[in-house]
C-alpha cells in the first residue's frame, strides 16, 4: 500500500504510514517526495562535504545513521530510503521527522524555520521564532487558548511572492511537555501519544489534524522569543536585528555550509526581513509566566498592529 | 569504545559556586589578552548542556533516555575533540562518576587532555549556593551539601537545557575529580585565588601549558578582580545568573561562614564532609 501526504506543502507518497504527517486526499500527480523501505548506501555515492557521527551529506545526498535504529538517505530533494535496524518505528519515525524532511527542504532550496505560529486573522498567521526549550510551543497553545488557532508547532518554511511572506506548516503534531499540558485545555490528556514507544518522555505528541492547513499562509509577523531579565517586554526590532535572529532560528543552520546553502539562506533572510513586521518578546527565566506573556502578546503584537 | 585522535578537550571541573566562573573569566581575559565580556566568554560551554549534543548528533535531547545520554554524550565530546585544532575549555558540575550500566565514566576521558578542578571550602559554598538558588541555607546544606545523591536537574528528561548532573555531597565531588580521572587534574583552592593570586593562577596556567608571561597573567588577574565582574554583571546582567532578584557574583568572600552560619549548620556541614574538608585544608 502506498500512503499519500502532504508535508511542508509538499506531496509525499510513502510505503510506511507516517501519523504525524496530513493525509493527502485528492493527490493531483506524482508525488514530489518519495520515501520507500530499502537498502541506504554506505557512504554518500559523491563526495562528502560534511561528516559527523550519525551524519555525513553534501548539497544533494544526506546520510542519517543512528545504529540499532534505523538508516536514513535522502537523495536530490525527491527520495527517502529508510533501512529499519530494529522493530521500534515510533523511534524510527522521530529521526525521519526530524532529520530527513530537513533534508528534502534544504536539497529542494527551501529553508526550514524554527518557529510555531496561530492564526491571528483568517488567512494571517503570526509566527514565534526560538530555538529549542524557549517556549514556542507553549507560548502558542496559550495564544489558542485565547482564540487563535494552531498554524504549526515547531517548523516551517517561509517564501516571500509579489512583497508578501508566506509560510507553509510542517505536519499537525504538536510537541508539549507534561508540565505545560496541566495549564491548558486545549489538548487533552487522553488524547496524548508517546514520541518513543520504548522511552519513558515527559513531552508527548498531539495531532491537530483536523484544524490543519497545508497550503500557503501569510505571516503577518514574526515575534523573537526570549527568557531573560525579571519583566515581560514586547518591543519592536529593527532588520539588522530581525535579519540576525533570523538566521540563528533556521532550523539545523550548522547543515547550512556542508550543503552549500550560503547564498540561498542570504536570499532567504533578507526578503523575509523586507516584508515582515519583527519584535522581540522576553519573559523571565523559569517563571511561569506563559499566561501573562501570552496577554502581553495580544495587547501589543495582535490588538495594536493591523495584521 | 571511544577514541579520538586529539586530545583536547580541557574540564573546568568544580562543585557549583566554587570559582568556575571567575576561572573561566580570568581564563577568557588571559586568552584573548583583553577585557572580558562575561556573557561572551571565550570558554567552550557547559558539558551537561543539551546543545552538544544536540547540535554534533542531530538530534534533540529531550527525547533521549539515561542510557543514550550516556552514550552520545561520549560520541559528541569525542567528536568536537577530534575536530578542533585548539584546546576546549568546558565548564562541568558534574561529579566523576561511573555508568551503572558499562561501568565508565559518565565524563568522557578518550578526548580529555587534562582538568583544572576548583575547590572552595564547602562552608561558604553553602552560603553561595542559596544565594544563587535562592533557596535557604538549611534546604542547600540537606539538598546538596550533604545529601549523597545531590543533583543539579532531574535525571529524567525535562524541559531544563541542562541535563542531569550528578554531584553527591561536597566531599564525595572533590573525592570523585581526586580520585578517578585517568587524565592529569590540577586543583586549585578558591581560597588562594583570592589570597594569592599571580601565584596561584600562574600555576594554573603552567599546569594548562598556555604560553604568558607574568605581565600578561596580572593584566587577566586585574581584569577579573571579584569586583569588576560584579560590576559588569550590574551594567550588562549575567546571562549564567539562575535567580533574577539576586546577582551571581554576589559577595565572593572567603570566610563569610564564621558570621553567617550558625554552629549547628557548621557542624552538619562538617559531618557530611570531614574527609576532603581535612584534605583540602578546610577543617
Amino acid at each position: 500500500m502506498i500512503y499519500k501526504y502532504l508535508a511542508f506543502g509538499l506531496s509525499v507518497s510513502s510505503e510506511i504510514e507516517l501519523p504525524a504527517l496530513m493525509p493527502d486526499k485528492n493527490p493531483p500527480g506524482e508525488a514530489k517526495v518519495k520515501i520507500r523501505v530499502g537498502d541506504v548506501p554506505v557512504s554518500t555515492l559523491q563526495p562528502c562535504r560534511e561528516a559527523k557521527p550519525f551524519t555525513s551529506f553534501n548539497g544533494r545526498e544526506f546520510i542519517y545513521s543512528i545504529s540499532g535504529t534505523a538508516r536514513y538517505y535522502v537523495k536530490d530533494g525527491t527520495e527517502i530510503i529508510i533501512q529499519p535496524e530494529s522493530e521500534d518505528w515510533s523511534s524510527i519515525l522521530l529521526y525521519f521527522y526530524s532529520n530527513c524532511l530537513a533534508a528534502v527542504l534544504f536539497q529542494r532550496n527551501l529553508i526550514p524555520f524554527h518557529v510555531s505560529g496561530v492564526f491571528v486573522a483568517p488567512g494571517k498567521v503570526l509566527l514565534f521564532a526560538a530555538p529549542s526549550r524557549t517556549g514556542k510551543s507553549t507560548t502558542a497553545v496559550m495564544l489558542a487558548e485565547k482564540g487563535y488557532s494552531t498554524f504549526t508547532d515547531d517548523t516551517a518554511i517561509l517564501s516571500v511572492e509579489n512583497g508578501k511572506c508566506y509560510a507553509y506548516a510542517s505536519y499537525p503534531m504538536a510537541r508539549l511537555w507534561q508540565n505545560s499540558l496541566t495549564k491548558q485545555s486545549l489538548y487533552r490528556e487522553e488524547d496524548k501519544r508517546a514520541i518513543r514507544d520504548n522511552v519513558m518522555l515527559q513531552k508527548y505528541g498531539f495531532h491537530f489534524h483536523e484544524s490543519f492547513v497545508s497550503g500557503p499562509v501569510e505571516v503577518s509577523g514574526i515575534v523573537f522569543l526570549e527568557e531573560a531579565g525579571a519583566d515581560i517586554v514586547v518591543e519592536t526590532i529593527k532588520a539588522s536585528q530581525g535579519i540576525q535572529l533570523l538566521g540563528s532560528n533556521i532550523y539545523r543552520n550548522h547543515w547550512i555550509k556542508g550543503m552549500g546553502k550560503g547564498v540561498l539562506q542570504f536570499k532567504t533572510l533578507t526578503a523575509v526581513v523586507n516584508c515582515l513586521n519583527m519584535w522581540k518578546a522576553v519573559r523571565p527565566k523559569g517563571k511561569p509566566t506563559f499566561e501573562a506573556f501570552a496577554d502581553a502578546i495580544e495587547a501589543k503584537i495582535i490588538r495594536e498592529t493591523p495584521l | 569504545m571511544e577514541s579520538a585522535t586529539n586530545r583536547n578537550i580541557v574540564w573546568l571541573a568544580s562543585y557549583p559556586k566554587s570559582g568556575n566562573t571567575w576561572f573561566r573569566a580570568f581564563l577568557s581575559a588571559l586568552l584573548k589578552d583583553a577585557p572580558v565580556d562575561i556573557n561572551e566568554m571565550a570558554t567552550d560551554g557547559i558539558f551537561s548542556g543539551k546543545g552538544t549534543i544536540e547540535t554534533v548528533l542531530d538530534m534533540s535531547a529531550d527525547y533521549l533516555s539515561v542510557r543514550e545520554v550516556e552514550i552520545f554524550q561520549r560520541k559528541a565530546y569525542t567528536h568536537l575533540s577530534t575536530k578542533s585544532s585548539r584546546p576546549l575549555y568546558i565548564k562541568i558540575h558534574d561529579a566523576f562518576t561511573l555508568s551503572p550500566t558499562d561501568g565508565l565514566p559518565l565524563i568522557p576521558e578518550a578526548p580529555v587532555k587534562q582538568a583544572i578542578y576548583l575547590v572552595r571550602n564547602p562552608l561558604d559554598v553553602t552560603l553561595s549556593l542559596a544565594n544563587h538558588t535562592g533557596m535557604s541555607v538549611e534546604k542547600i546544606i540537606k539538598k546538596f551539601i550533604i545529601n549523597p545523591e545531590g543533583a543539579f536537574v532531574s535525571r529524567r528528561n525535562s524541559s531544563n537545557n541542562q541535563l542531569h548532573q550528578p554531584l553527591g555531597t561536597w566531599s564525595m565531588h572533590a573525592e570523585s575529580w581526586l580520585t578517578r580521572p585517568g587524565f592529569p587534574v590540577h586543583f586549585v583552592r578558591y581560597e588562594d585565588m583570592k589570597i594569592r593570586p599571580l601565584e596561584t593562577f600562574k600555576k594554573a596556567v603552567t599546569a594548562l601549558g598556555i604560553a604568558a608571561n607574568e605581565e600578561r597573567i596580572a593584566r587577566a588577574i586585574e581584569e577579573c578582580k571579584f569586583e569588576n565582574l560584579q560590576r559588569k554583571e550590574e551594567e550588562v546582567g549575567f546571562r549564567e545568573k539562575q535567580v533574577v532578584s539576586s546577582r551571581f557574583f554576589f559577595k565572593g568572600e572567603v570566610g563569610r561562614w564564621k558570621e553567617e552560619l550558625s554552629s549547628g549548620q557548621v557542624e552538619q556541614i562538617r559531618q557530611g564532609n570531614e574527609p576532603m574538608m581535612r584534605h583540602f585544608g578546610y577543617w
